[in-house]
């Protein structure tokens, strides 16, 4: 579930970041407004309307409320470049968290309840597996309108953005239009995650939409590679699951095999670095970090997709399939 | 001066007390080959920038066919028929050699987004002769084999006929290139030359350059106009420009002019 909620705001982030070259670092803030957009429509609606119709309208109103916050943010802030366009983002979802955290209508600091519209949570897996399945059909759709949308002209347009502005511009892009274009696309998809997560989570708060989450998906999008959908992908997946072991002591291991050694020292360090996994996870996410930057400053599959990599290709030639030269190719 | 395919009239562009282009005054007739010239900083290239709408000039006026183009955005100038290259090559590095020409086609196409989100039939068709629209102009550039190497990847004589595919592949009537010979040896020259004239035939378009290598200059170009701290200081045929002593001061130096 939350892999998927992930890869929906890491894929859509890297729309943004990636593909049009616009640091980004207010994601979490659209995640925000469409979980309090679908929240407000569920608690607030005067009128009843059966679960799976409320369900599906909350989703399509948290997409239109972070769309529209987009809209608001983009028309100013898109001008900026670089540093600042990161720094009025980031400003953006400060404003956002700490507006809902006084905003009594929707429980303000307390966090908002959201009655569940879809099955009875109590009766977990079925529960789970629909919400699993839901998030996951829209991982798909948010794949292939990232797909679809950068292998197309519009596409090629966005990513010559990315490159050289000027010259974008120049050569009869609508370098304006098309940074909105991808910003509200970006925020859309956002709220659509943040509207999953609501409905599925029942109870949404202030701080689960801080800079922390924020920074997670940007790592997720710069460990895979800026641009590169696999990679982000891939690194989703990694991170995600990289945070839950940590967060789970490492399941752990580092005890379970020092008292095998039994060496009291040891077997306190490997305690002490259990704790140190569990309450500060983020620090071992940090040493990640600089660890990938330095060998891999391009991230792990740079601009490219998996299936554009040399070893890629090795691999699979040994596999005896015929890797396809790029989608053009003679 | 109706005809003219470009006009510029009186145009001055000033950078705070630096003024960078004064009173400059240019007509080009469609077809026509015009060579701009003049020592470093004369102020060539800001003229480009504010032909194609990088800069708006402080004062005077650039008509083309007629129509003011001033205030027009950059990416409208280009789709109404004005295309460039640049000095310094600004190619878009990590994208193929074949996407850098098919972005450059991205005004003409009539599909909309929904329309790449579906795959339909319009953008099939479209993307298809866009497609073929540039693996023609990569063919007359002969840049054919490379169509899937990134345009970073290329050496520096390719990146430079890429980029006039590039500006090519808009369309234009008038093609502005920016020092397209720097950095080449004389039988690279030699080839460029040759290119620019079949360019010239081939699409009927007129065609602006500017250039520091003068033999190239004054093979290629039937008008010379001399630009020196952002004025005009001759105009002439290459022959005439030769022997202008003005030109020639602008060039060697001499008096208080130094560069």
């Amino acid at each position: 579930m939350w892999i998927g909620l992930y890869l929906i705001l890491a894929l859509s982030l890297n729309l943004i970041n990636g593909c049009a070259g616009m640091f980004s670092l207010g994601h979490q803030g659209f995640w925000a407004v469409g979980a309090y957009g679908a929240a407000a429509l569920v608690v607030k609606l005067p009128f009843e309307l059966p679960g799976p119709v409320m369900f599906a309208l909350s989703l399509i109103v948290g997409a239109i409320c972070a769309t529209l916050a987009g809209l608001i943010i983009g028309v100013p802030c898109l001008r900026l470049r670089g540093d600042y366009l990161a720094v009025a983002t980031l400003g953006f979802a400060e404003i956002i968290r700490n507006l809902l955290i006084k905003f009594d209508w929707l429980g303000a600091s307390r966090g908002q309840r959201i009655p569940p519209q879809v099955l009875d949570p109590q009766d977990t897996a079925p529960y789970h597996w629909f919400y699993l399945a839901v998030t996951w059909f829209f991982v798909l759709v948010t794949v292939w309108i990232c797909r679809n949308v950068i292998h197309s002209s519009h596409g090629r347009a966005i990513l010559a953005i990315r490159e050289d502005e000027v010259a974008a511009e120049l050569l009869g892009v609508n370098v304006t239009r098309y940074k909105l274009l991808v910003f509200l696309l970006g925020s859309m998809l956002a709220g659509l995650a943040g509207a999953l997560h609501a409905n599925f989570e029942l109870y949404i708060a202030p701080p689960m939409f801080t800079m922390l989450p924020g920074i997670m998906i940007l790592l997720m999008v710069v460990l895979g590679g800026t641009g590169s959908m696999s990679g982000t992908a891939i690194a989703v997946v990694v991170l995600y699951s990289l945070q839950q072991i940590l967060k789970l002591s490492l399941f752990g291991l580092p005890t379970s095999a020092a008292s095998a050694i039994g060496w009291p020292p040891l077997e306190a360090l490997a305690k002490s670095f259990e704790l140190l996994a569990r309450e500060r996870w983020q620090a071992m996410f940090a040493v990640l970090l600089v660890i990938v930057m330095i060998s891999m400053p391009q991230g792990i599959f740079g601009k490219r997709e998996l299936w554009q990599t040399e070893r890629f290709r090795r691999w699979a030639g040994r596999l005896g399939f015929r890797a396809r030269t790029a989608r053009t190719g003679a | 001066m109706t005809s003219a395919l470009l006009a510029c009239d009186a145009l001055t562009m000033r950078f705070g007390g630096l003024t960078a282009v004064d009173d400059f005054s240019l007509a080009i007739q469609p077809g026509e080959l015009l060579g701009l010239i003049g020592p470093n900083g004369a102020g060539k290239t800001t003229v480009f920038n504010l032909i194609t709408g990088v800069y708006r000039p402080t004062a005077g006026s650039i008509r083309l066919e007629n129509a003011s183009i001033i205030g027009r955005r950059p990416y409208r100038i280009t789709a109404s028929g004005i295309a460039r290259t640049f000095q310094n090559i600004r190619l878009f590095g990590d994208l193929t050699v074949l996407d850098n020409v098919r972005l450059a086609c991205h005004f003409r196409v009539e599909y909309g987004l929904i329309d790449s989100l579906v795959r339909s039939g319009r953008f099939r068709d479209a993307e298809a002769k866009i497609a073929e629209k540039s693996r023609r102009l990569l063919e007359l550039l002969d840049l054919a084999d490379c169509e899937n190497h990134l345009a970073r990847s290329l050496p520096y004589g390719e990146q430079r006929r890429l980029e006039i595919a590039r500006a090519l592949a808009t369309e234009p009537k008038l093609l502005l290139l920016d020092e397209p010979a720097a950095g080449m040896n004389p039988q690279e020259k030699e080839q460029l030359a040759q290119l620019v004239s079949r360019i010239r035939g081939e699409f009927k378009l007129a065609i602006l350059l500017i250039e520091h290598d003068m033999p190239f200059v004054m093979r290629l170009c039937e008008q010379l106009t001399v630009l020196d701290y952002g004025k005009i200081i001759c105009r002439g045929t290459p022959a005439e420009v030769r022997a202008n002593p003005d030109v020639i001061r602008a060039y060697l130096g001499g008096g208080d002019a130094g560069d």
